[in-house]
């Protein structure tokens, strides 16, 4: 009799250990998803940051005359106008767009101007590599089962990847 | 007198800047006086003597449309010289807000300059981060013209001033003559569509949705399409696949033809149309038009006075306008005989004569004196 008590004991404490595990392991997967969630953010500053330097440089280059002609200066700042302009769907289009008239036109050598665009270039390429590496690893970690049987997500809305082109433009690398 | 024009869209490929620069040249040496013309191309084509080519146009996006204009130090150069050259005492640029040859040529031009705004708008952020090189090289535009209402408009917005209105011209004898052809008449009624029919803009779509009811009034009815680009006639509806027609890219003499044979021509545009030279086309060929109410179209249609107008991108709209016109014989000939009067203003003997007094307002006097034609 005793026996069969002692035994009770033992599987009901098992179980509420297990139910304990359990619910650390989820409180730990839930942090570890809002840390995520957080240098989501931070990346996404940091590459609308970096973008913004690329366009001011790159309209700093149209409107110096490095340029050489007046169209290739008025294809670039038109191009760099597009990606401040608020217009959240066609965002990373326009990014594109601005790598897209940066590869057209002809860029001088070397110069500051073109070091700092170079530069702008450069750092919004890792910018947007970092963004969407915690980008991939959250979406990851949110596709998970119990995360979304558990709604550990909460209300936080789902990070989405920057997808443009980021390659450099011609003639400039190596000059920072 | 000597006139520079520079198109800033290669003259290999269609379009109604490049026809109005082609048609310019024509009508001006016709005239007596000497011209030249500037644009992309390549350099392995053959081109007529008076034209030059600048080098190759690469696609660029401008102005949320993909363009394929010419930029760049080798052209600026090859422009320089062209302008050293030439020779010319007045310059007409095309579209001189777009980053191409255009702009360039005013941009290094010694001479007056007369610039003709088509379509190409600019954004008011971009001229002012730029303004230290645009705003000079604008300032050397002696006329501005603007073929259109909504092409005025950003002149008006940007540049202030009154830009002058001067429409594309057109050789309307060769629509008012073309020839009907016996199969695009009967059996009739006819539709006609003219158009890129791969590009969602130009609005087939709309036209394909309104058939089956304009099939419904007229059950012989028949929709020919002309124009660049494959038709998925199984995006039609079934009922009506029978009553479309597909013809293909058209020559510009069967255009003409298709214009003067059709019952009614549609315009079923759903946007971006900045002049309407199709329905000039139209109205000149004698076959009252049908047109979706963009800006454009309403002002080529005299507010409804020479065509039928109904609401954008509204099928059961156009089916109705359509049905009307084609049961109703006296409106088609009022129609008709309104457009073929509205047509006159654009006719190339009209607009040259507006142009040439442009330039001569342009010239400096003792130039003009001296062009003994």
């Amino acid at each position: 009799m005793s026996e069969g008590v002692a035994l009770a004991a033992v599987l009901a404490g098992a179980a509420v250990l297990m139910a304990l595990v359990g619910v650390a392991w989820l409180a730990w997967t839930a942090n570890r998803l809002d840390k995520l969630h957080l240098r989501c953010a931070a990346a996404k500053a940091t590459l609308d940051e970096a973008a913004i330097r690329r366009s001011l440089a790159a309209q700093e280059i149209a409107a110096s005359g490095d340029l050489g002609d007046p169209a290739s200066a008025l294809l670039v700042s038109d191009a760099a106008t597009a990606t401040q302009e608020p217009a959240p769907a066609d965002r990373w289009r326009a990014e594109s767009d601005l790598t897209a008239a940066l590869l057209l036109v002809e860029l001088p050598d070397s110069g500051p101007r073109v070091a700092s665009l170079a530069d702008a270039a450069r750092r919004l390429m890792i910018a947007r590599r970092i963004h969407n590496d915690v980008v991939a690893s959250t979406l990851a970690l949110r596709g998970r089962r119990r995360v979304r049987w558990f709604r550990l997500a909460g209300g936080a809305t789902a990070p989405s990847m920057a997808v443009f082109d980021d390659r450099e433009p011609t003639g400039t690398q190596g000059s920072c | 007198m000597r006139v520079g024009l520079v198109c800033p869209y290669s003259l290999d490929v269609p379009g109604g800047v490049q026809n109005h620069v082609r048609d310019l040249a024509q009508v001006l040496t016709a005239r007596g006086h000497h011209v030249g013309v500037l644009a992309p191309g390549d350099d392995d084509v053959a081109h007529p003597g008076h034209i030059t080519v600048v080098g190759r146009a690469v696609p660029v996006r401008y102005n949320g449309s993909v363009a394929r204009l010419a930029f760049g130090p080798r052209v600026a150069a090859r422009t320089a010289k062209w302008l050293r050259e030439g020779e010319f005492d007045l310059l007409h640029v095309h579209e001189p807000l777009s980053p191409s040859v255009s702009l360039i040529a005013l941009w290094a031009a010694d001479v007056p300059v007369v610039a003709t705004c088509h379509s190409a708008n600019l954004r008011s952020r971009t001229l002012s981060s730029l303004a230290g090189v645009l705003r000079p090289t604008i300032e050397k535009i002696s006329a501005r013209i603007a073929v259109s209402e909504s092409a005025r408009a950003p002149l008006v917005e940007h540049l202030g001033g009154e830009p002058m209105m001067i429409p594309n011209g057109l050789f309307c004898a060769s629509f008012t003559q073309a020839m009907p052809v016996e199969r695009w008449r009967s059996p009739g009624p006819t539709i006609a569509f003219l158009g890129r029919t791969d590009e969602p803009r130009k609005g087939l779509d709309v036209l394909l949705q309104a058939l089956p009811a304009i099939v419904e009034c007229h059950p012989t009815a028949r929709l020919l399409v002309a124009g660049h680009g494959d038709v998925d006639v199984s995006q039609a509806p079934a009922a009506v696949r029978g009553h479309l027609e597909v013809l293909g890219q058209l020559t510009d003499v069967d255009r003409a033809r298709l214009l003067s044979s059709a019952h009614v021509y549609v315009a079923p545009q759903i946007g971006g149309e900045s002049f309407g030279m199709v329905l000039v086309e139209a109205m000149a060929a004698g076959v009252p038009v049908v047109a979706s109410d963009l800006p454009a179209f309403r002002s080529v249609l005299g507010d409804g006075a020479h065509g039928v107008l109904f609401p954008v991108g509204e099928p059961a709209a156009c089916a109705d306008a359509v049905s009307h016109l084609l049961r109703d014989t006296n409106t088609r000939q009022r129609l008709r005989s309104s457009a073929a009067t509205a047509v006159l203003r654009y006719d190339w003997s009209r607009v040259i004569g507006d142009i040439e007094a442009v330039y001569e307002t342009v010239l400096p006097p003792h130039e003009t004196a001296d062009t003994s034609l």
